[in-house]
């Protein structure tokens, strides 16, 4: 009994700070009557970094979907190590933070491209045609929306601006905006893009 | 500091830069500024006046509703108005720097209009454009015109005199003169806002929230860029009101501007002694916090936004118990819009009875639409309730009338209505509006034209709620995935005979049986095409084509067949 106690001790520890964990690891070592043991580097990297990014949370369930997207602005993705550290961190199960990640359209959970393609698709777009420009680049780079190419170098997505009235059909790569698309400049806009 | 005095300082201020020798250019720098590539304007604008030595402030504003006309600059001599330059390029600014900064000539062949006190020869004011002479704006009073990083334009434009006027006054006053004033909740069911402030006010429990509903929709996020305290005050004297001590702003995380304006605008406040303890040396304390969500439809429902703050699945639940008895922790929480917490602050700087006299009987104020699609001059407009859609499309959306090109115009985006050019003579309030089958909610009002077929666009406007949907009800989530079957085979020639009766019954069934707005909308789109443009799908369905030649599949195979 006392094993699990001192266990989830130091769990809980972990969670609140890099340096506590240290510490109490060497209280529970000293307890236990060994003089002291290094924590493995690549894991004191991993508990670093996670923890560098959940620091300025408190530790309550409504910080969960902000934690997400801060994971997911660090790394681009969710991996299943994110979801980890952020159940542990909330007290929740990984099931959970995994039930709430995949319920938003936001969260992706594989690598995207280094290069992420959002087409519109706002009424407006719509209208416009927006739907011809996912086809082009869908024959161009033969991916469908939400893949990524075997290069690794675009991702698409299919998103829902709304304010694109008059500069519809709207693409955005990364934070450039390419306004009044035609399918014939998808080939020569992609090729900016090394 | 008293109020009376941060208001002097804040005039003083506003008039000197007015009055200042230096010239000022003013930079429309919100979101729909910042896509037509207002962000290079503005840097070239900065080298290019380093480069010739001139002194001159670049002041950055938001959104002044001409979208259409992006990227915008204003510039402004002392004492003289503001002159509105549109789609300004690199070597315009260029020219604008030499020809009127330099040498005093106005270019009136590159102005759009002039903005403020005071007439410029050869170009007309603001109010006297054809897109603003019908309007009266309210919620977007400021937009455009004052620096969203700067609380002293604010304050110098009249702003938080309201906040002032209601702490003076006890908080079933405020919700009264609200309630005098006949505001409805912006949000599309069109709640009277002073009702719902007095179940909250009377709810059992002292601990109450308040939100400010920033999720639904880009009106929303174009008033947060371009005036963020309008909404802020607006929010100070719903919290007063009711007695609430925190409140949260929800916005898309996506939304960055907006939210480093209102971080900056948060800030503001707390130096002027406008949040936090003791507003303004009363005994009323109120903290707001900008909470950075999801971006998906379903969480600007209510019930949705609540489960999505407390880092849930943003799944609607049943009513009642509302919000206002039990809402965010289960406490009385108050839920408004941004445009309904924007037009609270007006009504409380002005009064109830100037609010109530635009509008209709039953609908009172104005209301902010986003006008765009096939009319030539798009972009962000307010008008009084109970304006003809005749007048905002043609008055102010400048469509050129008995040319035919116009077909239908849909109100409400995806989950809105379509209605005929036919019945344009209908007048916009929330009666109308519902009863036609559209929504008022979103604000967006798309015109089509000839070439837009009926039925791909309510399969296009199906697939996206469909997509929405959060799956907690079954006639929802069952519902639009059955009905964009049926669609989708009625667009690529599959059209059963009986498949526009069985569309017709399943959208009365999510209208009726589905838990939130989300569902009960969803079908609006196919409702309304089916009753205005049947013939549109009989021809897909028992002809197998289609008359605006859209639909791919049905093009190619009468082609084949010939």
């Amino acid at each position: 009994m006392s094993q699990f106690y001192s266990y989830y001790k130091l769990e809980d520890a972990a969670n609140t700070s890099f340096k506590l964990l240290e510490k109490s690891i060497n209280a529970y070592y000293h307890q236990i009557g060994i003089k002291s043991l290094p924590i493995p580097l690549y894991h004191q990297k991993m508990v670093k970094n996670a923890m560098s990014l959940m620091e300025q949370f408190a530790r309550h369930r409504s910080n969960l979907i902000p934690l997400l997207r801060r994971f997911q602005e660090a790394k681009k993705f969710l991996s299943p190590e994110a979801i980890t550290d952020i159940s542990n961190f909330l007290d929740l199960s990984e099931n959970d933070v995994y039930s709430v990640a995949s319920f938003y359209n936001q969260f992706r959970f594989a690598r995207p491209g280094n290069h992420i393609i959002k087409v519109c698709f706002c009424n407006t777009c719509y209208l416009q045609g927006s739907e011809s420009i996912l086809e082009s680049i869908e024959s161009e780079l033969n991916i469908r929306p939400g893949q990524t190419t075997c290069d690794l170098k675009f991702s698409m997505e299919k998103v829902t601006f709304a304010d694109c009235s008059v500069l519809a059909p709207l693409m955005v790569i990364d934070q450039d905006v390419y306004t009044k698309m035609t399918p014939a400049r998808i080939k020569e806009v992609l090729a900016r893009y090394t | 500091m008293t109020f009376e005095q941060i208001q002097q300082n804040a005039i003083a201020e506003f008039e000197a830069l007015e009055l200042d020798d230096k010239p000022r250019i003013y930079i429309g720098t919100a979101t729909c500024g910042r896509s037509a590539g207002a962000l290079k304007i503005h840097e070239h604008l900065c080298a290019e006046l380093e480069r010739r030595n001139l002194d001159a402030q670049v002041i950055e504003v938001g959104c002044i509703g001409l979208c259409y006309l992006e990227p915008l600059i204003y510039i402004a001599k002392s004492g003289r108005p503001r002159i509105c330059y549109s789609q300004v390029t690199i070597s315009i600014v260029s020219q604008l720097i030499t020809d009127y900064i330099i040498n005093d000539n106005h270019r009136p062949d590159l102005a759009v209009c002039s903005i403020g006190k005071g007439r410029i020869d050869g170009i007309p004011g603001l109010a006297d454009l054809p897109m603003f002479q019908r309007q009266v704006r309210i919620a977007l009073r400021n937009c455009g015109y004052i620096d969203p990083a700067n609380i002293n334009h604010y304050i110098a434009c009249g702003g938080y005199s309201g906040l002032a006027r209601a702490l003076t006054m006890n908080p079933d006053e405020v919700t009264a003169e609200v309630s005098k004033s006949g505001l409805r909740g912006r949000g599309g069911t069109g709640f009277h806002t002073g009702t719902k402030w007095k179940i909250c006010h009377d709810a059992p429990g002292t601990e109450k929230y308040l939100i400010c509903n920033a999720a639904d929709g880009n009106t929303s996020r174009t008033i947060l860029e371009s005036d963020p305290h309008s909404v802020l005050e607006g929010m100070l004297i719903g919290a007063y009101a009711v007695g609430a001590a925190h409140g949260y702003i929800y916005i898309n995380a996506e939304h960055t501007l907006a939210i480093a304006r209102l971080k900056t605008a948060l800030k503001q406040m707390e130096n002027y002694m406008l949040s936090n303890d003791k507003v303004l040396g009363s005994n009323f304390c109120f903290q707001i916090e900008v909470k950075g969500g999801a971006g998906d439809l379903i969480c600007g429902e209510e019930t949705a936004l609540i489960q999505s703050m407390e880092g849930k699945r943003g799944m609607a639940y049943p009513r009642p118990p509302f919000p206002t008895t039990s809402g965010l922790g289960s406490k009385p929480t108050i839920i408004n819009n941004v445009e309904t917490w924007a037009n609270v602050s007006a009504i409380l700087q002005k009064s109830a009875e100037w609010y109530a006299s635009y509008g209709t009987m039953q609908s009172k104020g104005t209301k902010v639409f986003t006008l765009g699609g096939k009319v030539p001059r798009a972009g962000l407009i307010e008008v009084p309730m109970g304006m003809s859609l005749h007048q905002i499309v043609y008055d102010i959306g400048g469509a050129v009338p008995d040319s035919g090109d116009l077909k239908a115009v849909l109100i409400g985006g995806t989950s809105g209505g379509c209605l005929p050019a036919s019945v344009l003579s209908m007048p916009v309030d929330y009666e109308h509006i519902n009863a036609a089958g559209a929504n008022m909610g979103s604000g967006n009002i798309t015109v089509t034209d000839s070439a837009t077929c009926m039925v791909n666009l309510a399969k296009h406007c199906l697939s996206f709620t469909q997509a929405e949907s959060c799956g907690k009800c079954v006639i929802c989530r069952e519902g639009t995935s059955q009905m964009l079957e049926i669609l989708t085979d009625i667009t690529e020639g599959k059209g059963k005979p009986d498949d526009i009766e069985l569309l017709l019954e399943l959208g009365d069934g999510l209208k009726v049986g589905a838990l939130c707005a989300l569902g009960k909308t969803a079908p609006n789109p196919v409702l309304t095409t089916i009753r205005h443009f049947r013939e549109e799908y009989e021809a897909h369905v028992k002809r197998k084509r289609c008359p605006a030649k859209r639909c791919s599949k049905l093009i190619s195979s009468s082609v084949m067949g010939t």
